[in-house]
């Protein structure tokens, strides 16, 4: 099974230039271009701090701050800690990747000091009260979707690949349709429209503050806005850091317990 | 603040935003710099470090007039200079309200023509034009000037600068130089005569500011403080800065964010509308729009070789290796009804705790807290009474950290069990009952001394507990609402209670080991303990009433799986010995031993719409059982929780239950919880208590309440 990673959203984030070097000229189908990004190289590993700025119709903000270790080799492992507000402080989920199977999810609740499995969530629950919905954080088959005609567009002075994704059937997605845009000098993401089952256009992301780290394009931000509810998310990339001497046991039930906040 | 006064207010604290209080003086520009003024020199390396093409940055200001009265400001604010150096800022007012939606759009170029200043006054777009000596005014009870925000261009030409000295603060080489005015129109717009500088020698960051007027008397002095790394270029940058004057009012600026060299605004976000301002430092999109991000065309401004920060080593581990946190939470608990004239009406709980977490090594790692207690009742009579007042070491542990294994040491709580209200296996660290269920579990949970050690090999994780000596749950007070009605009735016989706990020695001493094995669908654990019953069963041996606490054995286990995305959980275990009450609880023999088992299963799922739901058989079958025994058999519970975010989980309504069987007791407890902001959650609740009056909740009808809780985290 092939798998696409949160329909180009946070592996896009770290998504950078391809290892096996430079794009080919011309792409003749969407699903090229979508499984292209999302197999981008992304380093081995990596290591990165972030903040979360959640801003509601009333420009209240809220923060959060997270870190985030995640090893890119199959089967992926991924451990987010989160560092503020401080009733959260120390609480980590590790994901498992399990080739073929479901991932398997436990979080650390530090108050409650107890390990739970956890399931990966509804798909379109928001994801910590932000403006993700739990799918774009999750796996998806890219034979999930069917792809529209691959077009070029302008957006601004960036030139685009652009098509959309629509799900074979509601169960698989909680969008009933996605727009990509895909820069096509650096072939990163650069707009996604979100679209509910009726055909409303209602969320976008914008990837923005593009760096080259590492020699990774690396998204610094993502910005997600729900216009239905007037809400959006910030995502800011504080520190990255790819291709670390990352100890593995950080990806355990021992490392979750006492997951690094600095590196 | 009135709204004319706003708009002054404003240009006041705009002064503050200009991330520019340590430029105050620089050249922005200084390329000019003469090679061999190294005043100069040094100004321009200050420039070239300070040097942006853009910065977002949200401030909240803070000012202190001499009297000691207070006011705060909330500013959003952007910056962008073109490659011309051409520099435009915009500052938005957040709050207070009287100053909401005003702005202040300033325009400078490097040839210094065309300078000016705007300031738009909300609610009647009035805007207001500054330039020339109108800047060197102070503003409303600020200690900045209008000319404080804005950056000094070709500065050479209008200001000149001299090196006085190199002094050593903090083991930091200062360099000390003095800045006068030199062009008529920087005469005209400084409000002092000469200004002395204090700037790093490592990173060239100002520290200090002081300003003089034209008899050499210190007028006013900024002090920079709060070295922090902006993002995301990685640049250090104070971020605090105090302004105080002589006649003793001061103002503090503060940055609670700074981007530098993020997303690049366009010319758009500097007009001087609120829609246009709010849209420069990335608040709400009124829907998709046309406009792009772009990759700067600039790309990365280079700040040079970053010159770690010198700090003495103490201060170096305090900061590196010490984290603080800490709650306060007060309670305020009422009475529904009054039942009686003896019943504790009012409750007032207050409960502050501050932990350090301390980096000794790599491997160990130091955990300290203290709690303090401050608990007080007021009777039907109107009489206010302490409950409780103490301050406590809390959790004081070392935790020591190796390959596949973990081990900690000291004062700590522990919560064994896959399951969530009630853990069967759990029976080492007490919980305070002094307050029934009106505490979460997580906040009844005491700490006690033991070792305890995790061995983790592959998917198993070997667990082994020694609490040298036992510690039971702490009694209620007497004159407590929540002290079993029983005591009262054994007092009103004349009968004594004797609290006797057993000794604190070793061979009262607790252990227990559990072997856990998580796979990719079940985790499942087994485990053995030797402890006590943590609540005391009470034995009449007239003329006194004692606490019983008989050493027990226990077999558990415990899974928890994943069907589909509903949590199945559960736990079992079988205690030997485990001390019950009889029917006649004033017979000498009021207290039999029988062997238990307790067990607990339940399931959790969350519906779309961030709806949750939680189910949980709670049952204990007794061994051996005799009609003599107080209670059934095979006693069963139903334990439920129902609950529901709303606005991103800011406000949360949950309804928690219980109802025991036979006899009938039940518990109820709706909740709203809401999160006033980052740090500080308010909640209020009921309790509802009801059943047979022999029931467990039955017994504490009388107790039904409404509470109002506020936790403030740090």
């Amino acid at each position: 099974m092939r798998k696409t990673t949160l329909l180009l959203t946070f592996s896009s984030l770290l998504a950078g230039l391809l290892a096996s070097g430079a794009p080919p000229k011309e792409f003749k189908t969407a699903r090229e271009v979508h499984a292209y990004v999302d197999e981008s190289y992304n380093g081995d590993n990596s290591s990165m701090k972030l903040t979360l700025i959640l801003t509601n119709k009333r420009k209240e903000k809220r923060k959060r701050d997270l870190t985030r270790y995640r090893v890119e080799k199959i089967p992926r492992k991924t451990i987010l800690c989160w560092v503020f507000p401080a009733d959260l402080r120390g609480t980590a989920t590790l994901t498992l990747e399990v080739e073929g199977k479901d991932d398997i999810q436990r979080i650390y609740l530090p108050a409650m000091k107890k390990i739970r499995k956890i399931a990966t969530g509804d798909k379109g629950k928001s994801w910590a009260g932000t403006d993700f919905a739990f799918e774009d954080l999750q796996e998806q088959d890219l034979d999930d979707f069917t792809y529209s005609e691959l077009k070029t567009v302008k957006l601004g002075d960036q030139e685009c690949y652009y098509y959309s994704m629509t799900p074979k059937t509601e169960d698989k997605s909680c969008y009933g349709k996605i727009d990509n845009w895909i820069r096509k000098d650096i072939m990163k993401p650069m707009r996604a429209g979100y679209y509910d089952k009726k055909g409303k256009f209602y969320k976008e992301l914008r990837f923005l503050d593009y760096k080259k780290i590492q020699d990774i394009w690396t998204a610094c931000r993502l910005l997600m806005i729900d216009h239905r509810e007037k809400h959006q998310t910030d995502f800011l990339v504080d520190k990255i850091v790819y291709n670390r001497k990352l100890d593995e046991k950080i990806f355990s039930t021992q490392g979750m317990l006492d997951v690094p906040e600095e590196f | 603040m009135s709204q004319t006064g706003a708009v002054t207010h404003l240009r006041a604290t705009g002064l503050l935003l200009s991330i520019l209080i340590p430029m105050l003086l620089l050249p922005a520009r200084a390329a000019e710099a003469q090679e061999d003024d190294p005043a100069l020199e040094i100004m321009e390396k200050h420039a070239a470090r300070m040097a942006a093409r853009n910065e977002h940055y949200e401030i909240l200001l803070t000012i202190v007039d001499s009297k000691g009265k207070k006011e705060e400001c909330a500013i959003a604010g952007v910056s962008r200079t073109r490659q011309d150096g051409q520099r435009k800022t915009l500052f938005v007012f957040l709050a207070p309200e009287a100053v909401k939606d005003a702005e202040i759009l300033i325009i400078q170029n490097p040839s210094r023509e065309n300078e000016v200043q705007y300031t738009l006054s909300p609610g009647t777009d009035d805007v207001t034009t500054l330039t020339g000596a109108t800047l060197r005014n102070a503003f409303a009870d600020s200690a900045f000037t209008y000319r404080d925000i804005m950056l000094e261009q070709q500065a050479s030409e209008h200001s000149g600068y001299r090196i006085v000295k190199d002094e050593d603060i903090d083991g930091v080489t200062h360099h000390v130089l003095d800045a006068f005015p030199v062009s008529r129109s920087e005469k005209d717009e400084r409000e002092c005569s000469r200004r002395r500088l204090w700037i790093r020698s490592d990173n060239h960051l100002i520290t200090r500011i002081e300003h003089y007027d034209g008899n050499n008397t210190p007028v006013r002095t900024l002090v920079c403080s709060r070295l922090e790394t902006a993002k995301p270029a990685g640049a250090p940058r104070y971020t605090v800065f105090t302004m105080t004057t002589a006649n003793g009012s001061k103002t503090v600026l503060e940055y609670e964010t700074i981007i530098v060299n993020g997303e690049q605004p366009d010319e758009q976000d500097f007009i001087l509308t609120a829609e246009a301002a709010t849209k420069s430092v990335g608040e709400m999109l009124p829907g998709p729009s046309p406009v792009d991000p772009q990759i700067p065309e600039w790309g990365s401004i280079e700040f040079g070789e970053i010159v770690e920060f010198r700090q003495s080593p103490v201060t170096r581990f305090l900061s590196e290796n010490i984290t603080l946190s800490g709650h306060y939470h007060v309670r305020f608990y009422r009475d529904i009804e009054k039942d009686n004239d003896t019943e504790n009406y009012n409750e007032f709980r207050n409960n502050a705790r501050l932990k350090t977490e301390t980096i000794l090594n790599d491997s160990t790692k130091l955990i300290l807290s203290i709690d303090a207690r401050f608990d007080v009742d007021q009777n039907e009579g109107g009489l206010w009474r302490t409950e409780e007042d103490d301050l406590d070491l809390w959790e004081a542990y070392v935790k020591y950290q190796a390959p596949h294994v973990d081990v900690w040491v000291g004062s700590q709580v522990i919560r064994w069990g896959k399951s969530d209200e009630l853990n069967p296996t759990d029976n080492f660290t007490p919980e305070d009952f002094s307050e029934m269920m009106t505490l979460d579990r997580v906040e009844r949970k005491i700490p006690v001394p033991m070792a305890r050690t995790s061995c983790y090999l592959g998917d198993f994780t070997l667990q082994a507990i020694y609490l040298p000596y036992f510690v039971p749950a702490p009694n209620t007070p007497a004159e407590s609402d929540w002290v079993m009605p029983i005591l009262r009735t054994y007092s009103a016989m004349g009968l004594t209670i004797d609290r006797n706990t057993p000794d604190k020695n070793t061979k009262n001493s607790v252990y227990a080991a559990k072997v856990i094995y998580r796979g990719p669908t079940f985790d499942v654990g087994a485990s053995f303990a030797s402890h006590y019953n943590q609540i005391p069963a009470l034995r009449v041996l007239p003329p006194f009433v004692v606490y019983a606490y008989e050493k027990q054995q226990s077999y558990g286990v415990e899974f928890e799986t994943l069907l589909k995305n509903v949590g199945l959980r559960g736990e079992a275990v079988y205690t030997t010995d485990d001390l019950l009450a009889t029917n006649d609880p004033l017979d000498a023999d009021a207290v039999t031993e029988r062997d238990r088992l307790t067990f607990i299963i339940g399931a959790d799922y969350t519906f779309v719409n961030d709806i949750y739901l939680n189910m949980q058989y709670f049952a204990q079958l007794t061994d051996d059982y005799s009609s003599d025994i107080a209670g059934e058999e095979y006693s069963q519970s139903i334990i439920g929780t129902f609950s529901r975010d709303f606005m991103r989980e800011k406000l949360e309504l949950s309804l928690t239950g219980r109802y025991d069987f036979k006899p009938d007791g039940w518990f109820l407890a709706p909740e709203i919880e809401y999160q006033l902001n980052d740090f500080t959650t308010i909640t209020l609740s009921v309790g509802l208590f009801g059943g047979d009056e022999s029931s467990f909740f039955g017994q504490f009808g009388d107790n039904d309440q409404v509470g109002l809780e506020v936790k403030a985290s740090f």
